[in-house]
Protein backbone atom coordinates (compact mmCIF):
# COMPACT_ATOMS: atom_id res chain seq x y z
CA UNK A 1 0.00 0.00 0.00
CA UNK A 2 1.28 3.40 -1.25
CA UNK A 3 0.51 5.28 2.17
CA UNK A 4 2.23 2.78 4.06
CA UNK A 5 5.45 2.41 2.41
CA UNK A 6 5.23 6.05 2.50
CA UNK A 7 4.82 6.22 6.25
CA UNK A 8 7.46 3.67 6.60
CA UNK A 9 10.00 6.02 4.98
CA UNK A 10 8.81 8.87 7.03
CA UNK A 11 8.95 7.28 10.00
CA UNK A 12 12.86 6.13 9.34
CA UNK A 13 13.68 9.90 7.78
CA UNK A 14 11.80 11.27 11.63
CA UNK A 15 14.43 8.57 13.56
CA UNK A 16 17.66 9.44 11.41
CA UNK A 17 16.68 13.14 11.84
CA UNK A 18 16.00 12.47 15.67
CA UNK A 19 19.77 10.95 15.42
CA UNK A 20 20.99 13.63 13.65
CA UNK A 21 19.60 15.87 16.14
CA UNK A 22 21.30 14.10 19.51
CA UNK A 23 24.30 13.50 18.05
CA UNK A 24 24.58 17.13 16.53
CA UNK A 25 27.54 19.65 18.83
CA UNK A 26 25.14 21.68 20.08
CA UNK A 27 25.31 21.40 23.83
CA UNK A 28 21.68 22.69 24.35
CA UNK A 29 19.61 20.17 26.65
CA UNK A 30 16.61 20.82 24.62
CA UNK A 31 17.63 19.63 21.14
CA UNK A 32 19.06 16.85 22.45
CA UNK A 33 15.85 15.81 24.23
CA UNK A 34 13.98 16.27 20.77
CA UNK A 35 16.46 14.15 19.13
CA UNK A 36 15.53 11.46 21.55
CA UNK A 37 11.85 12.00 21.51
CA UNK A 38 11.90 12.02 17.48
CA UNK A 39 13.74 8.66 17.73
CA UNK A 40 11.13 7.05 19.89
CA UNK A 41 8.42 8.87 17.83
CA UNK A 42 10.20 7.03 14.45
CA UNK A 43 10.42 3.80 16.30
CA UNK A 44 6.74 4.12 17.74
CA UNK A 45 5.54 5.14 14.05
CA UNK A 46 7.51 1.86 12.69
CA UNK A 47 5.78 -0.64 15.28
CA UNK A 48 2.23 0.81 14.20
CA UNK A 49 3.09 0.49 10.39
CA UNK A 50 4.14 -3.01 10.84
CA UNK A 51 0.58 -3.88 13.20
CA UNK A 52 -1.21 -2.34 10.03
CA UNK A 53 -2.53 -5.55 9.44
CA UNK A 54 -2.50 -6.74 12.49
CA UNK A 55 -4.94 -4.07 13.59
CA UNK A 56 -7.12 -4.42 10.91
CA UNK A 57 -7.44 -8.12 12.19
CA UNK A 58 -7.72 -7.20 16.20
CA UNK A 59 -11.04 -5.18 15.33
CA UNK A 60 -12.64 -8.47 13.83
CA UNK A 61 -11.27 -10.64 16.60
CA UNK A 62 -12.63 -7.96 19.62
CA UNK A 63 -15.86 -8.37 17.31
CA UNK A 64 -16.34 -12.12 17.14
CA UNK A 65 -14.84 -12.04 20.87
CA UNK A 66 -17.89 -9.53 21.53
CA UNK A 67 -20.38 -11.74 19.80
CA UNK A 68 -21.61 -8.58 17.52
CA UNK A 69 -21.20 -8.55 13.86
CA UNK A 70 -22.24 -6.03 11.34
CA UNK A 71 -24.05 -7.58 9.23
CA UNK A 72 -27.09 -7.61 12.34
CA UNK A 73 -26.21 -4.09 13.92
CA UNK A 74 -26.97 -2.90 9.49
CA UNK A 75 -30.44 -4.80 9.61
CA UNK A 76 -31.02 -3.43 13.42
CA UNK A 77 -30.71 0.13 11.87
CA UNK A 78 -32.35 -1.09 8.37
CA UNK A 79 -35.30 -1.83 10.78
CA UNK A 80 -35.34 0.98 12.58
CA UNK A 81 -35.17 3.49 9.92
CA UNK A 82 -38.09 1.24 8.31
CA UNK A 83 -39.84 1.82 11.58
CA UNK A 84 -39.43 5.68 11.70
CA UNK A 85 -40.37 5.94 8.01
CA UNK A 86 -43.59 4.28 8.19
CA UNK A 87 -44.79 5.87 11.11
CA UNK A 88 -43.76 9.14 9.58
CA UNK A 89 -45.80 8.28 6.51
CA UNK A 90 -48.75 7.19 8.65
CA UNK A 91 -48.54 10.45 10.84
CA UNK A 92 -48.68 12.54 7.21
CA UNK A 93 -51.80 10.27 6.12
CA UNK A 94 -53.83 10.77 9.21
CA UNK A 95 -52.80 14.21 8.70
CA UNK A 96 -54.54 14.49 5.56
CA UNK A 97 -57.47 12.74 6.62
CA UNK A 98 -57.34 15.11 9.55
CA UNK A 99 -57.77 18.08 6.94
CA UNK A 100 -60.08 16.36 4.81
CA UNK A 101 -62.46 15.59 7.32
CA UNK A 102 -62.42 18.90 8.65
CA UNK A 103 -61.17 18.43 12.05
CA UNK A 104 -58.04 20.95 11.54
CA UNK A 105 -57.32 21.29 15.22
CA UNK A 106 -55.71 18.62 15.81
CA UNK A 107 -53.32 18.96 12.84
CA UNK A 108 -51.38 21.56 14.87
CA UNK A 109 -50.27 18.39 17.71
CA UNK A 110 -49.91 16.26 14.70
CA UNK A 111 -47.62 18.22 13.16
CA UNK A 112 -45.39 19.02 16.52
CA UNK A 113 -45.58 14.98 16.43
CA UNK A 114 -44.51 14.66 12.98
CA UNK A 115 -41.42 17.13 13.70
CA UNK A 116 -40.66 14.91 16.09
CA UNK A 117 -40.11 11.71 14.05
CA UNK A 118 -38.69 13.53 11.68
CA UNK A 119 -35.51 14.09 14.34
CA UNK A 120 -35.50 10.98 14.78
CA UNK A 121 -35.32 9.92 11.45
CA UNK A 122 -32.44 12.36 10.80
CA UNK A 123 -30.65 11.20 13.81
CA UNK A 124 -30.76 7.63 13.18
CA UNK A 125 -29.58 8.63 9.75
CA UNK A 126 -26.81 9.74 10.76
CA UNK A 127 -25.89 6.84 13.09
CA UNK A 128 -26.53 5.52 9.42
CA UNK A 129 -24.05 7.59 7.81
CA UNK A 130 -21.06 7.27 10.07
CA UNK A 131 -21.35 3.72 10.43
CA UNK A 132 -21.29 3.32 6.62
CA UNK A 133 -18.12 5.36 6.45
CA UNK A 134 -16.04 3.14 9.63
CA UNK A 135 -17.60 0.22 7.74
CA UNK A 136 -16.29 1.19 4.03
CA UNK A 137 -13.25 3.39 4.62
CA UNK A 138 -11.87 2.16 8.49
CA UNK A 139 -8.47 0.35 6.66
CA UNK A 140 -8.26 4.05 4.51
CA UNK A 141 -8.82 5.86 8.00
CA UNK A 142 -6.08 3.61 9.75
CA UNK A 143 -3.72 3.80 7.00
CA UNK A 144 -4.22 7.64 6.90
CA UNK A 145 -4.32 7.76 10.82
CA UNK A 146 -0.62 6.36 10.47
CA UNK A 147 0.72 8.08 8.00
CA UNK A 148 -0.04 11.69 9.86
CA UNK A 149 0.99 9.39 13.08
CA UNK A 150 5.08 9.08 11.50
CA UNK A 151 5.19 12.69 10.01
CA UNK A 152 8.49 13.87 11.49
CA UNK A 153 8.44 16.83 14.03
CA UNK A 154 5.00 15.82 15.70
CA UNK A 155 2.89 17.79 13.11
CA UNK A 156 0.39 15.32 12.75
CA UNK A 157 0.70 12.98 15.58
CA UNK A 158 -2.15 13.86 17.44
CA UNK A 159 -4.74 13.57 14.52
CA UNK A 160 -3.36 10.34 13.22
CA UNK A 161 -3.46 9.19 16.76
CA UNK A 162 -7.06 9.96 17.10
CA UNK A 163 -7.56 8.81 13.30
CA UNK A 164 -6.15 5.09 14.64
CA UNK A 165 -8.41 5.37 17.79
CA UNK A 166 -11.26 6.35 16.06
CA UNK A 167 -10.76 3.24 12.86
CA UNK A 168 -10.32 0.80 15.89
CA UNK A 169 -13.42 1.89 18.53
CA UNK A 170 -15.85 2.97 16.16
CA UNK A 171 -15.30 -0.53 14.23
CA UNK A 172 -15.53 -2.74 17.67
CA UNK A 173 -18.31 -0.31 18.91
CA UNK A 174 -21.19 0.66 16.51
CA UNK A 175 -22.19 -3.45 16.27
CA UNK A 176 -22.43 -3.30 19.67
CA UNK A 177 -25.14 -0.12 19.79
CA UNK A 178 -28.34 -2.65 19.40
CA UNK A 179 -27.25 -4.33 22.82
CA UNK A 180 -27.11 -1.14 24.39
CA UNK A 181 -29.81 0.25 23.28
CA UNK A 182 -31.25 -3.07 23.97
CA UNK A 183 -31.00 -2.44 27.69
CA UNK A 184 -32.76 1.11 28.26
CA UNK A 185 -35.13 1.19 25.18
CA UNK A 186 -39.09 0.67 25.63
CA UNK A 187 -41.03 -1.26 24.11
CA UNK A 188 -42.29 0.75 21.03
CA UNK A 189 -46.12 0.20 20.48
CA UNK A 190 -47.09 -0.60 16.71
CA UNK A 191 -48.33 2.81 15.06
CA UNK A 192 -51.24 2.20 12.35
CA UNK A 193 -51.71 -1.56 11.75
CA UNK A 194 -53.25 -2.56 15.45
CA UNK A 195 -55.85 -0.28 15.19
CA UNK A 196 -57.17 0.07 12.07
CA UNK A 197 -57.56 -1.81 9.30
CA UNK A 198 -59.10 -1.58 5.46
CA UNK A 199 -61.66 -2.69 3.19
CA UNK A 200 -60.13 -3.48 -0.13
CA UNK A 201 -61.07 -5.97 -3.06
CA UNK A 202 -62.76 -5.86 -6.70
CA UNK A 203 -66.31 -5.63 -7.73
CA UNK A 204 -67.18 -8.17 -9.95
CA UNK A 205 -70.56 -8.68 -12.09
CA UNK A 206 -72.74 -11.90 -11.92
CA UNK A 207 -70.44 -14.07 -14.03
CA UNK A 208 -67.43 -12.46 -12.16
CA UNK A 209 -66.00 -10.05 -14.82
CA UNK A 210 -64.76 -7.01 -13.16
CA UNK A 211 -66.40 -3.76 -13.37
CA UNK A 212 -64.85 -0.45 -14.31
CA UNK A 213 -64.61 2.56 -11.70
CA UNK A 214 -67.44 1.42 -9.48
CA UNK A 215 -68.39 3.60 -7.08
CA UNK A 216 -68.17 1.59 -3.59
CA UNK A 217 -70.13 3.10 -0.62
CA UNK A 218 -69.80 2.23 2.73
CA UNK A 219 -72.95 2.33 5.01
CA UNK A 220 -73.27 2.31 8.98
CA UNK A 221 -76.67 2.00 10.09
CA UNK A 222 -77.35 5.57 8.12
CA UNK A 223 -79.32 6.85 5.39
CA UNK A 224 -76.66 8.54 3.71
CA UNK A 225 -73.53 7.30 2.91
CA UNK A 226 -70.19 7.70 5.66
CA UNK A 227 -67.81 6.97 2.88
CA UNK A 228 -67.72 6.61 -1.10
CA UNK A 229 -64.88 5.77 -3.17
CA UNK A 230 -64.38 5.12 -7.15
CA UNK A 231 -62.85 1.94 -7.83
CA UNK A 232 -59.87 1.67 -10.43
CA UNK A 233 -60.44 0.21 -14.38
CA UNK A 234 -59.91 -3.80 -13.03
CA UNK A 235 -63.11 -2.41 -10.53
CA UNK A 236 -59.92 -2.63 -7.59
CA UNK A 237 -61.36 -0.36 -4.32
CA UNK A 238 -59.49 0.16 -1.54
CA UNK A 239 -61.04 2.04 1.37
CA UNK A 240 -58.63 2.25 4.92
CA UNK A 241 -55.64 3.63 5.72
CA UNK A 242 -54.19 5.83 4.31
CA UNK A 243 -57.23 8.01 3.66
CA UNK A 244 -59.88 6.72 5.91
CA UNK A 245 -59.61 5.02 9.34
CA UNK A 246 -61.61 2.42 10.11
CA UNK A 247 -61.66 0.92 13.80
CA UNK A 248 -61.00 -3.03 13.26
CA UNK A 249 -64.38 -5.44 14.16
CA UNK A 250 -66.66 -2.11 13.24
CA UNK A 251 -69.06 -4.21 10.44
CA UNK A 252 -69.61 -1.88 7.06
CA UNK A 253 -72.47 -2.27 5.08
CA UNK A 254 -71.42 -1.93 1.33
CA UNK A 255 -73.64 -0.21 -1.79
CA UNK A 256 -72.18 -0.26 -5.14
CA UNK A 257 -73.24 2.66 -7.89
CA UNK A 258 -72.56 1.81 -11.28
CA UNK A 259 -74.08 3.20 -14.34
CA UNK A 260 -76.53 5.83 -11.97
CA UNK A 261 -77.97 2.55 -10.55
CA UNK A 262 -77.20 1.55 -6.80
CA UNK A 263 -77.07 -2.25 -6.22
CA UNK A 264 -76.21 -4.36 -3.52
CA UNK A 265 -73.81 -6.39 -3.83
CA UNK A 266 -72.78 -10.09 -1.86
CA UNK A 267 -71.74 -9.78 0.56
CA UNK A 268 -73.70 -7.10 1.53
CA UNK A 269 -71.71 -6.19 4.76
CA UNK A 270 -68.12 -7.24 6.12
CA UNK A 271 -66.01 -6.11 8.83
CA UNK A 272 -62.92 -4.59 9.38
CA UNK A 273 -60.55 -5.71 8.28
CA UNK A 274 -61.43 -7.80 4.75
CA UNK A 275 -60.51 -8.00 1.05
CA UNK A 276 -62.22 -10.07 -1.41
CA UNK A 277 -64.62 -10.10 -4.09
CA UNK A 278 -67.85 -8.15 -4.16
CA UNK A 279 -70.17 -9.47 -6.53
CA UNK A 280 -73.42 -8.01 -8.50
CA UNK A 281 -75.54 -10.62 -9.49
CA UNK A 282 -77.98 -7.86 -10.93
CA UNK A 283 -75.44 -6.44 -13.61
CA UNK A 284 -74.16 -8.31 -16.61
CA UNK A 285 -71.46 -6.16 -17.96
CA UNK A 286 -71.05 -6.46 -21.44
CA UNK A 287 -67.84 -4.18 -22.10
CA UNK A 288 -67.14 -0.90 -23.73
CA UNK A 289 -69.84 1.50 -21.89
CA UNK A 290 -72.64 -1.42 -22.16
CA UNK A 291 -74.30 -3.24 -19.36
CA UNK A 292 -77.49 -4.96 -18.52
CA UNK A 293 -79.20 -5.01 -15.11
CA UNK A 294 -81.33 -8.00 -14.37
CA UNK A 295 -84.41 -7.43 -12.76
CA UNK A 296 -86.11 -10.78 -11.36
CA UNK A 297 -84.51 -14.67 -11.44
CA UNK A 298 -82.40 -15.14 -14.11
CA UNK A 299 -79.98 -18.01 -15.12
CA UNK A 300 -77.00 -16.32 -17.24
CA UNK A 301 -74.48 -17.93 -19.62
CA UNK A 302 -71.46 -16.49 -20.18
CA UNK A 303 -71.57 -14.13 -23.50
CA UNK A 304 -69.89 -14.37 -26.81
CA UNK A 305 -68.42 -11.21 -28.07
CA UNK A 306 -68.96 -11.21 -32.25
CA UNK A 307 -67.46 -9.04 -34.63
CA UNK A 308 -70.11 -6.83 -34.07
CA UNK A 309 -71.50 -6.90 -30.96
CA UNK A 310 -72.29 -9.44 -28.32
CA UNK A 311 -74.31 -12.52 -27.98
CA UNK A 312 -75.85 -14.34 -24.83
CA UNK A 313 -78.43 -16.48 -23.66
CA UNK A 314 -80.52 -15.93 -20.49
CA UNK A 315 -83.11 -18.17 -18.58
CA UNK A 316 -85.72 -16.32 -16.78
CA UNK A 317 -87.26 -18.52 -14.03
CA UNK A 318 -89.51 -16.50 -12.46
CA UNK A 319 -92.61 -15.52 -14.52
CA UNK A 320 -91.94 -11.93 -15.03
CA UNK A 321 -88.54 -10.10 -15.43
CA UNK A 322 -87.41 -7.26 -16.87
CA UNK A 323 -83.82 -7.15 -18.89
CA UNK A 324 -82.52 -3.57 -18.88
CA UNK A 325 -80.29 -2.14 -21.82
CA UNK A 326 -77.65 0.74 -19.72
CA UNK A 327 -75.44 2.45 -22.45
CA UNK A 328 -73.46 5.47 -22.74
CA UNK A 329 -74.72 8.68 -24.85
CA UNK A 330 -71.54 8.00 -26.94
CA UNK A 331 -72.57 3.86 -27.65
CA UNK A 332 -74.14 3.58 -30.72
CA UNK A 333 -76.60 0.70 -30.78
CA UNK A 334 -77.97 -0.32 -33.93
CA UNK A 335 -80.17 -3.25 -32.88
CA UNK A 336 -81.12 -5.14 -30.06
CA UNK A 337 -82.49 -9.08 -30.91
CA UNK A 338 -84.36 -10.51 -28.60
CA UNK A 339 -84.79 -14.81 -30.05
CA UNK A 340 -83.79 -13.01 -33.41
CA UNK A 341 -86.96 -10.70 -33.13
CA UNK A 342 -85.92 -7.23 -32.57
CA UNK A 343 -87.04 -5.85 -29.31
CA UNK A 344 -88.98 -2.39 -28.32
CA UNK A 345 -87.08 -0.69 -26.81
CA UNK A 346 -87.43 3.47 -25.98
CA UNK A 347 -84.66 4.71 -24.56
CA UNK A 348 -84.49 7.07 -21.87
CA UNK A 349 -81.51 9.44 -20.83
CA UNK A 350 -80.06 10.83 -17.63
CA UNK A 351 -76.99 12.39 -16.23
CA UNK A 352 -75.34 10.88 -13.59
CA UNK A 353 -71.01 11.45 -12.33
CA UNK A 354 -70.55 13.69 -15.52
CA UNK A 355 -71.77 10.96 -18.15
CA UNK A 356 -75.19 11.10 -19.98
CA UNK A 357 -76.28 7.48 -19.74
CA UNK A 358 -79.38 5.93 -21.57
CA UNK A 359 -81.45 3.14 -20.52
CA UNK A 360 -83.92 1.23 -22.09
CA UNK A 361 -86.01 -2.09 -20.27
CA UNK A 362 -87.22 -5.18 -22.40
CA UNK A 363 -89.93 -7.15 -20.33
CA UNK A 364 -89.50 -11.14 -20.24
CA UNK A 365 -91.15 -13.73 -19.39
CA UNK A 366 -90.25 -17.18 -17.92
CA UNK A 367 -88.50 -18.79 -20.40
CA UNK A 368 -85.11 -19.63 -22.51
CA UNK A 369 -83.93 -16.41 -24.55
CA UNK A 370 -80.65 -15.80 -27.15
CA UNK A 371 -79.99 -11.77 -26.90
CA UNK A 372 -78.07 -10.28 -29.34
CA UNK A 373 -77.04 -6.89 -29.31
CA UNK A 374 -75.35 -4.84 -32.41
CA UNK A 375 -73.41 -1.51 -30.80
CA UNK A 376 -69.84 0.24 -31.60
CA UNK A 377 -68.78 0.76 -27.80
CA UNK A 378 -66.82 3.48 -26.50
CA UNK A 379 -64.61 3.35 -23.37
CA UNK A 380 -66.46 3.78 -20.07
CA UNK A 381 -64.89 6.70 -18.10
CA UNK A 382 -64.28 7.74 -14.61
CA UNK A 383 -67.48 9.09 -13.03
CA UNK A 384 -66.61 12.97 -11.47
CA UNK A 385 -67.67 11.80 -8.37
CA UNK A 386 -65.21 12.76 -5.40
CA UNK A 387 -64.28 10.11 -2.88
CA UNK A 388 -65.69 10.40 0.95
CA UNK A 389 -63.33 9.48 3.81
CA UNK A 390 -64.37 8.01 6.97
CA UNK A 391 -62.74 8.82 10.09
CA UNK A 392 -63.09 7.81 13.25
CA UNK A 393 -63.01 11.44 15.55
CA UNK A 394 -63.35 10.07 18.80
CA UNK A 395 -60.93 7.00 18.12
CA UNK A 396 -58.32 9.54 16.18
CA UNK A 397 -58.05 11.18 19.76
CA UNK A 398 -56.97 7.97 21.42
CA UNK A 399 -55.06 7.03 18.52
CA UNK A 400 -52.86 10.42 18.69
CA UNK A 401 -51.94 9.53 22.50
CA UNK A 402 -50.77 6.60 21.62
CA UNK A 403 -48.82 7.78 18.85
CA UNK A 404 -47.63 10.92 21.01
CA UNK A 405 -46.52 7.82 23.65
CA UNK A 406 -44.75 6.13 21.22
CA UNK A 407 -42.66 9.60 19.14
CA UNK A 408 -41.63 10.22 22.76
CA UNK A 409 -39.98 6.37 23.07
CA UNK A 410 -38.79 6.79 19.39
CA UNK A 411 -37.06 9.73 20.27
CA UNK A 412 -34.79 8.41 23.16
CA UNK A 413 -34.24 5.45 21.77
CA UNK A 414 -33.35 6.57 17.88
CA UNK A 415 -31.76 10.38 19.22
CA UNK A 416 -31.10 10.11 22.90
CA UNK A 417 -29.88 6.60 23.58
CA UNK A 418 -27.07 6.46 20.09
CA UNK A 419 -25.98 10.26 20.28
CA UNK A 420 -24.74 8.74 24.22
CA UNK A 421 -23.64 5.86 22.23
CA UNK A 422 -21.84 8.27 20.35
CA UNK A 423 -20.56 10.13 22.73
CA UNK A 424 -19.53 7.29 24.22
CA UNK A 425 -17.53 5.78 21.75
CA UNK A 426 -15.49 9.46 20.78
CA UNK A 427 -14.61 9.22 24.52
CA UNK A 428 -13.04 6.31 23.88
CA UNK A 429 -11.33 7.16 21.41
CA UNK A 430 -10.25 9.94 22.81
CA UNK A 431 -8.45 8.34 25.51
CA UNK A 432 -6.97 5.35 22.93
CA UNK A 433 -5.51 8.21 20.76
CA UNK A 434 -4.00 9.31 24.04
CA UNK A 435 -2.83 6.48 24.72
CA UNK A 436 -1.21 6.33 21.22
CA UNK A 437 -0.38 9.37 20.93
CA UNK A 438 1.27 11.23 23.83
CA UNK A 439 -0.10 10.20 27.35
CA UNK A 440 2.07 7.03 27.35
CA UNK A 441 5.67 7.44 26.73
CA UNK A 442 8.42 4.73 26.33
CA UNK A 443 11.99 6.14 27.14
CA UNK A 444 14.30 4.25 24.18
CA UNK A 445 17.42 6.28 25.70
CA UNK B 1 9.49 12.71 -8.83
CA UNK B 2 7.93 9.54 -6.27
CA UNK B 3 7.01 11.05 -3.32
CA UNK B 4 8.44 7.71 -1.45
CA UNK B 5 11.76 8.17 -3.52
CA UNK B 6 11.80 11.81 -2.47
CA UNK B 7 11.34 10.92 1.51
CA UNK B 8 13.94 7.97 0.68
CA UNK B 9 16.43 10.08 -0.79
CA UNK B 10 15.90 12.74 2.17
CA UNK B 11 16.51 10.26 4.88
CA UNK B 12 20.09 8.89 2.97
CA UNK B 13 21.18 12.66 2.84
CA UNK B 14 20.13 13.49 6.61
CA UNK B 15 21.64 10.07 7.32
CA UNK B 16 25.03 10.95 5.84
CA UNK B 17 25.20 14.46 7.64
CA UNK B 18 24.20 12.47 11.01
CA UNK B 19 27.15 10.70 10.23
CA UNK B 20 29.43 13.91 9.39
CA UNK B 21 27.89 15.53 12.62
CA UNK B 22 28.80 12.24 14.64
CA UNK B 23 32.91 13.06 13.48
CA UNK B 24 32.22 16.64 13.95
CA UNK B 25 30.78 16.35 17.82
CA UNK B 26 33.53 13.74 18.45
CA UNK B 27 36.18 16.22 17.52
CA UNK B 28 34.96 18.51 19.58
CA UNK B 29 34.05 16.64 22.15
CA UNK B 30 37.82 15.58 22.30
CA UNK B 31 38.87 18.91 21.51
CA UNK B 32 37.25 21.08 24.64
CA UNK B 33 38.31 18.26 26.72
CA UNK B 34 41.73 17.96 26.06
CA UNK B 35 41.82 22.02 25.87
CA UNK B 36 44.75 23.37 28.14
CA UNK B 37 41.73 25.53 29.66
CA UNK B 38 41.43 24.50 33.66
CA UNK B 39 37.07 25.17 33.80
CA UNK B 40 36.26 22.08 34.46
CA UNK B 41 32.60 22.79 33.16
CA UNK B 42 34.07 23.25 29.94
CA UNK B 43 36.13 19.35 30.41
CA UNK B 44 32.33 18.02 31.50
CA UNK B 45 30.71 19.67 28.23
CA UNK B 46 33.10 17.57 25.73
CA UNK B 47 32.72 14.87 27.81
CA UNK B 48 29.06 14.72 27.82
CA UNK B 49 29.03 15.98 23.87
CA UNK B 50 31.88 12.71 23.06
CA UNK B 51 29.21 10.56 24.85
CA UNK B 52 26.41 11.77 23.09
CA UNK B 53 27.59 11.61 19.76
CA UNK B 54 28.77 7.88 20.57
CA UNK B 55 25.38 6.83 21.32
CA UNK B 56 23.90 8.62 18.46
CA UNK B 57 26.41 7.14 16.12
CA UNK B 58 25.32 3.37 17.87
CA UNK B 59 21.50 4.25 17.49
CA UNK B 60 22.09 5.50 13.61
CA UNK B 61 24.19 2.12 13.16
CA UNK B 62 21.31 0.22 14.76
CA UNK B 63 18.70 2.24 13.07
CA UNK B 64 17.95 -0.03 9.83
CA UNK B 65 18.39 -3.29 12.37
CA UNK B 66 15.75 -1.71 15.08
CA UNK B 67 13.30 -1.42 12.10
CA UNK B 68 14.09 -4.49 10.77
CA UNK B 69 13.57 -6.40 14.02
CA UNK B 70 10.14 -4.38 14.68
CA UNK B 71 8.95 -5.28 11.08
CA UNK B 72 10.04 -9.05 11.86
CA UNK B 73 8.43 -9.30 15.67
CA UNK B 74 4.97 -7.35 13.96
CA UNK B 75 4.70 -9.95 11.12
CA UNK B 76 5.60 -13.28 13.41
CA UNK B 77 2.82 -12.08 15.75
CA UNK B 78 0.13 -11.07 13.20
CA UNK B 79 -0.41 -14.56 12.31
CA UNK B 80 -3.70 -16.03 12.66
CA UNK B 81 -5.36 -15.54 15.64
CA UNK B 82 -6.45 -18.27 18.11
CA UNK B 83 -10.85 -18.71 18.13
CA UNK B 84 -12.22 -16.23 20.90
CA UNK B 85 -12.60 -18.67 24.24
CA UNK B 86 -16.54 -19.82 24.49
CA UNK B 87 -18.06 -18.48 27.83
Amino acid sequence: MELLSLAYTLSLLTYSLGALLYGSPIPVKSVKKWGVLMMYDGLSSAVLISTYSLLLKLGDYLLEVLGASWTYFITWLTGRTTTLVTSYLAMQSIAAVLKASGADVLLEFLKHISNLVATSLAAIKMVYLISIVIYNLRDKILALGVLLYSTPLRIGKSVGAAMIAISIVYYVGLPLMPSFAYIFETSLPSVITEKYGGLDGVVVDALGKPIPYPVVRLYKNSVNPVASVVGGKEGKFSIGPPHSLLPRGEVFEFEVVFMGYRVKPEPTSAAVPWSGELRLYSVLYLGNGLATMLVGIFELFAPASTLEGVEFSLGVISSEATLSFLKLGSVNISEILVDAKKADCRWNSFSWGGMEIEECGVRLTAGLYLVRVVYSGADYPRPRIEDKHYVDVSDVIEYLSIVQTAVVSYLYSYLILPSTYLIILSASSLALSKFIGGGFRLRVV
Amino acid sequence: MDLVELVRGATVVVMSVAWFTFLVTWAVGWALRGSPIPFRSMKRAGQSLIEDSILAAFWLAMGTTIFALISYVASSISLPMPPPPKP
